[in-house]
């Protein structure tokens, strides 16, 4: 059995249990049917113009990676413009964010290499390829779709030095509300999910959460 | 609050009555009730309003702009635009309140205010309460039950199960640039699978795109009470900053005035990919990101900031407007002008690129002159710059500056490069004005080993200021080239430089005027020079670029010029050849011409300019 079909089987064997009360069902089969490449590219216009001049479909841009849809119209073309033009896994290229019911400790979880963003009372929601998100279902976690506005930051309140710059905080990707300086120092209130607390506090910042249900939230 | 009992007021009142009545600020308005100010502002100022779809969002909702002007149904093309737009990120409420407020204010004004008579009768105004409309719906918690107040991204269904693209992330210029924005697609700052993946930014970037006369560009977001200018994804300024800058500071001045808010230019965070930044980047367009109310001192901080109650909506609107009152003026108006060239009136573009070149040779300004009038290097001369008055009385306080530079194909006012000949402050008469400035005219050569330099002038005003860089597309700014010796000799070997000026990746062109019958220039294809960094200071380079992918842009877009990354110069040997057995004395005015495309997709807007060489065979 090719994974791609182990896959489709997992997914028609979690449909069969959508009673569950856990969460909503999850497919794990590829979006994505057809082919997949990857190229390298200079910079992000560069993507721009290939969607603009060769009607390439875009699956992803990571770094200077480009993965799109190939089809030998595209791949030929490509090739006479000087790429280079190498197929890709859609099982590693195709993502999920996903609830994993909590079952033993976070750690054991992470062994299967996905991404932890945020930890709910009853599961932790992580981010991983395709690949990685269907090992969790065949170490026996049970891995269902988010659900609605899922996953919520967290809203947190960071403590700067006086003087210090919130730019400091750019690479933590954060969704910065406000900046209020104060004499005593400079504080930022942001949405962050938990794995991005941890890092912050990794990094040796003062990280309060405020709330867990924001003002009007749902 | 939110207004609930809006449709039964209208049923109420009855139609007549209220389709007149005029906005009601003392709440947020819910999606439904925005479309329905939208279509009433058409229906109250039908002389003055148009409402257009400018496209779809994700989900299918019209993206829609009120279209202000006297003719509202005729694409006056000979007049210029300014655009607003609000609610790029979906839990903004009081931006779209505030874009609203602001039509409000424009049309209720336009039959007593005759200063916004005369910037409606000769400006289209566009204002798109709603760029996110996917988004908006999802805030609204009473609409959409499952939805959330405090949603940002557009609702985009991402590959990976979650929702959203930040779309003032999701902007062609400098995306997918970290920090400034996230790859991640939970993220609320995820910047999309590529730029303007989304429909709502393609809406946006084409609607630009069609309007060629775009002057201005105002971005409402909330909150904090900053009021941001390019460039947004770096802390660096960008080209023309001192522009930005006495932009900034007269909004900042005119909303403060109102209620004493002041709104600072903090940058909390960089952004990539944002809306301002691309179209500073690719046209020179001046645009601006008002944080609104409140402060974080006011709002507390966090997500409360986003929904403050409602009260805050017509202060918020009363203190903006001047500031958004005062771009669109500049937009309109030409009170204090200088000229391209001997048959420029003022309008903007005063020279136009078309296929046989640059339709006006727009560097040659004979508003700006020295006595003597042939330089010699390392002297003290005196610079003359005329300033026309069209306002037609007089207009104190205008703000003349004179810098010089290296000449380039390619170049603009002020620049990083430039330097500050001398700055006066004026009361420009009805019949115009004569300023005079001392030069101390640079000794040696300039950087590519030449005795030649270019003048640059831009006039400021407070009611009329330059929203470019670019001479030809302001009136406010003009460009004259200076030979250190009177005349270049004919036959001998000659270079001309020209600089990407852009932040971005350009084609460069470069032609030859028509020339007088017998004589001829001689140059190398322009393709095979070996470009270079001339000067870094003008431009940051965040991130390294893959050499190959200039060659590739240019393969892309079957590029006829040279290739240039941003910031890269090129030199460009020439020679002119008279005619044969021309006698001595024999002379003519030689012009070379240049044109940066820029290498991106969507609309590649033309810029660049010349040089003009008095040609003597001796």
């Amino acid at each position: 059995m090719n994974f791609r079909k182990f896959l489709a089987l997992g997914s028609l064997t979690v449909a069969a249990c959508s009673s569950t009360p856990r969460g909503v069902p999850l497919s794990l089969t590829p979006r994505e049917d057809r082919p997949i490449a990857a190229i390298t590219i200079g910079d992000a216009t560069e993507v721009s113009l290939l969607v603009q001049e060769l009607s390439l479909e875009t699956i992803r841009a990571e770094g200077n990676r480009l993965y799109f849809v190939a089809d030998s119209r595209v791949t030929q073309r490509l090739r006479d413009l000087g790429y280079t033009p190498e197929s890709a896994d859609i099982l590693q290229v195709e993502r999920r964010t996903v609830r994993v019911y909590r079952r033993g400790d976070e750690a054991e979880m992470l062994r299967s290499g996905v991404t932890l963003i945020n930890r709910e009372p009853d599961y932790w929601i992580v981010n991983g390829p395709l690949r990685q998100v269907a090992s969790l279902r065949t170490r026996g976690y049970t891995v269902t779709a988010l659900g609605p506005n899922e996953p919520l930051p967290r809203e947190v309140r960071i403590r700067l030095p006086a003087g210090q710059s919130s730019l400091v905080l750019g690479a933590f990707e954060l969704d910065i509300y406000s900046v209020y300086s104060a004499p005593t120092g400079v504080e930022v209130t942001a949405g962050a999910f938990d794995a991005q607390i941890d890092g912050l506090r990794a990094a040796g910042y003062n990280v309060e959460r405020i709330s867990t249900v924001p003002p009007g939230g749902s | 609050m939110r207004i609930i009992p809006c449709l039964t007021l209208a049923v109420g009142l009855g139609t007549t009555q209220a389709a007149a009545q005029a906005i009601d600020f003392t709440a947020y308005h819910t999606a439904a009730q925005v479309d329905l100010e939208i279509n009433r502002f058409q229906t109250r100022f039908p002389a003055l309003v148009r409402v257009i779809s400018l496209g779809n969002s994700l989900e299918g909702k019209a993206i829609r702009a009120i279209k202000i002007s006297d003719n509202p149904a005729v694409d006056e093309t000979g007049e210029g635009d300014i655009l607003f737009v609000a609610l790029h990120h979906a839990r903004e409420w009081l931006s779209t309140e505030t874009a609203l407020y602001l039509a409000e204010q424009i049309l209720t004004r336009y039959a007593t205010d005759p200063k916004v008579k005369f910037d409606v009768d000769n400006l289209q105004i566009w204002i798109v309460p709603v760029v996110n409309p996917d988004g908006y719906l999802h805030t609204d918690v009473v609409a959409t039950p499952a939805g959330y107040r405090y949603w940002r991204k557009n609702r985009r269904a991402n590959s990976d199960g979650t929702f959203g693209v930040d779309l003032n992330r999701n902007w062609g210029f400098q995306w997918g640039l970290i920090p400034g924005a996230s790859n991640t697609p939970s993220n609320d700052t995820y910047y999309g699978t590529g730029p303007f993946s989304e429909p709502e930014t393609q809406v946006l970037r084409t609607f630009i795109d069609s309007r060629p006369g775009l002057k201005a560009f105002v971005s409402y977001h909330t909150y904090g009470e900053l009021f941001l200018r390019p460039w947004s994804y770096t802390t660096s300024d960008p080209p023309g900053e001192s522009t930005l800058l006495s932009l900034y500071e007269r909004s900042r001045d005119a909303i403060s005035a109102v209620h004493g808010h002041v709104y600072v230019p903090d940058i909390w965070y960089t952004s990539s990919g944002e809306a301002t930044d691309y179209l500073w980047s690719e046209r020179r367009i001046a645009g601006f990101t008002p944080e609104l109310r409140p402060t974080t001192a006011q709002g507390g901080g966090g997500l409360s900031g986003f929904s403050f109650p409602p009260s805050i909506i017509i202060p918020t609107g009363e203190e903006q407007v001047p500031a958004a009152l005062a771009l669109v003026h500049d937009a309109a108006a030409r009170e204090v002008w200088i000229r391209d060239h001997a048959t420029d009136t003022g309008a903007e573009p005063s020279a136009v690129w078309t296929a046989s070149g640059w339709s006006t040779p727009f560097w040659v300004s004979p508003d700006i002159w020295t006595t003597p009038a042939e330089l010699t290097e390392g002297t003290t001369v005196t610079l003359h710059v005329r300033v026309h008055n069209n306002f037609g009385a007089p207009v104190s306080g205008v703000r003349v500056e004179a810098y010089w530079t290296d000449p380039r194909i390619a170049l603009e006012f002020p620049a990083l490069s430039s330097t500050l000949i001398d700055a006066q402050t004026v009361n420009v008469p009805p019949v115009g004005k004569t300023l005079t400035m001392s030069w101390t005219v640079p000794s040696g050569t300039n950087s590519w080993g030449e005795r030649h330099w270019c003048v640059g002038v831009v006039i400021k005003h407070q009611r009329d200021m330059p929203l470019t860089t670019q001479a030809q597309r302001s009136s406010n700014i003009a460009v004259r080239n200076f030979t250190t010796v009177a005349a270049a000799a004919a036959g001998a070997n000659r270079q001309v430089a020209a600089t990407n000026f852009l932040d971005t990746d350009a084609e460069l062109r470069v032609l030859v005027s028509p020339l007088p019958a017998g004589w001829a220039v001689r140059m190398p294809d322009i393709r095979e020079l070996k470009p270079y960094a001339l000067d870094r200071r003008e431009r940051a380079r965040p991130q390294p670029l893959d050499p190959a992918a200039i060659v590739r842009k240019g393969r892309l877009l079957k590029a006829t010029g040279a290739v240039l990354r941003a910031g890269e110069s090129v030199l460009i040997p020439f020679t002119v050849v008279p005619p044969a057995g021309a006698p001595t004395g024999t002379a003519a005015d030689i012009s070379l011409q240049g044109l940066l495309l820029p290498l991106v997709a969507g609309k590649r807007e033309p810029q660049g300019n010349g040089y003009t060489f008095h040609v003597v065979v001796r």
